[in-house]
């Protein structure tokens, strides 16, 4: 069963991190006229962790996620310092969106399948709002830019959400 | 001990958070030269516009933009120097014209490679600025490269320790010439070539530039002579340049026009067309 959610979770991360940096990264620079956004999917990887995961050792896993994506995009901490946001906030949305019942921390995993589509929408898109945001903070750098951060971060949000909707709904994991 | 890790287990979360974000901080404004940037300029503005206290520390950080004004006024100057000009002595009437040959642009460079085979240097000057294929680059301590290729805003340019360059050069003291190549050993040595073994050579002998391209004016610095040695059988020198530019340490570099450069290139396309 473990062993089950480790394999899954690596097979995910390797994934998403060729799909994302051989594929989506490319996108927008393909486009001329309409390029000022990303497209992220790596942090549904993050999102799907089991509960039961220790913090620190989700906000590492985190970390390697981002870095990984860095290499790709020639942007070394940026990916990261994102990737390592959203896995500190976790715990504190999911126990915002905490159900009635509560969660089962050592068996819980944060997926469609267990929760449902309207939880796991709010919780996946609330936490890709935060990586988005803080990918773009880190990225321009300084609030000078402000309207920059809020306007990319909005045309990012808005394409990755259709994306990580996307990915749920192909692959609906379990594990 | 068992005890201590489930402690960190739970609670060590923050710390982990902390020490990460603080590695991509770290990460993020040493390898991105934009953020750097900003993050330099930013600052300024900042401080800039709070108490008095931080005045010094404004100063301070606004020392990237009194060196700005300052290359340009040092590339001003290189243009008054005596290698720029082209003088024209009439011997008849013995009146001297002197003509303006070279002129030079202040350019900052934003990207920089030293470890690869081939490198390349990208300055933040472009076609907006006339920088066109082909001119001359060189820094404070020597010779830099060659523009390779340009765009509206920035151009590359091949520099020495690119194992593509060539480039020939002159012995100041004997003026014979030589071609400089790369062994991709490393950024602060090249090699001298065909250079004929009657020569008289010493360490530390300068090497600058030739003067014969219409890239480089005469006699700008490329390094010094730092081993040299004779192979048996062979008729040249195989020498060590210490090269006098330092590219782990590139900021400001300067970048030629030749006034004359289409001049020159047309007559010489006519004599290789005959």
């Amino acid at each position: 069963m473990s062993n089950n959610i480790i394999v899954a979770n690596v097979l995910r991360f390797i994934f998403l991190l060729l799909l994302q940096g051989l594929v989506l990264q490319r996108i927008p620079n393909m486009l001329e006229n309409f390029n000022q956004f990303e497209i992220f999917i790596y942090p549904i990887f993050i999102f799907l962790l089991p509960f039961k995961t220790p913090h620190p050792l989700l906000i590492l896993l985190g970390f390697l996620m981002g870095i990984s994506v860095d290499f790709f995009y020639d942007s070394p901490g940026v990916h990261a310092s994102a990737g390592v946001f959203v896995a500190y906030i976790r715990p504190f949305v999911a126990s915002i969106l905490q159900p009635r019942e509560g969660y089962n921390n050592s068996i819980d995993i944060p997926t469609v399948d267990r929760f449902g589509i309207s939880w796991f929408a709010t919780y996946s898109l609330i936490l890709l709002f935060a990586h988005i945001f803080f990918y773009y903070a880190v990225e321009i750098f300084t609030f000078w830019y402000f309207w920059k951060i809020i306007l990319n971060t909005i045309t990012s949000f808005m394409i990755s959400a259709v994306f990580i909707m996307l990915f749920q709904t192909l692959f609906n994991p379990k594990a | 001990m068992g005890n201590l890790l489930n402690l960190f287990l739970k609670y060590g979360g923050f710390v982990v958070f902390l020490a990460l974000e603080g590695l991509c901080m770290y990460l993020v404004v040493n390898n991105n030269q934009d953020q750097e940037e900003i993050y330099v300029s930013s600052a300024r503005v900042i401080s800039g516009s709070t108490l008095q206290a931080w005045d010094a520390t404004s100063n301070f950080l606004s020392l990237g933009s009194i060196a700005d004004s300052l290359a340009t006024e040092n590339a001003e100057l290189y243009s008054h120097m005596e290698n720029s000009k082209f003088i024209q002595t009439i011997l008849i009437d013995t009146a001297e014209v002197i003509e303006q040959q070279f002129t030079y642009l202040e350019a900052k460079v934003i990207k920089n490679s030293t470890n690869k085979t081939n490198n390349f240097i990208t300055l933040n000057r472009g076609l907006k600025h006339g920088v066109e294929k082909k001119m001359g680059v060189f820094g404070k301590h020597g010779m830099v490269g060659i523009v390779r290729s340009v765009s509206t805003n920035f151009c590359v340019v091949m520099p020495i320790i690119n194992v593509q360059y060539k480039a020939s050069a002159t012995l100041k003291k004997s003026n014979y010439f030589g071609s400089l190549v790369w062994d991709a050993q490393n950024a602060s040595t090249a090699k001298l070539e065909a250079i004929p073994k009657h020569i008289e050579l010493a360490k530390g002998d300068s090497i600058v530039t030739s003067g014969y391209s219409s890239i480089f004016p005469e006699g700008i610095m490329i390094g010094v002579v730092d081993e040299f040695n004779l192979e048996s059988g062979s008729n040249f020198y195989t020498i060590d340049v210490k090269l006098g530019t330092n590219f782990y340490d590139l900021k400001y570099v300067y970048i030629i026009k030749n006034l004359f450069a289409k001049e020159l290139e047309l007559l010489e396309e006519e004599v290789s067309d005959e």
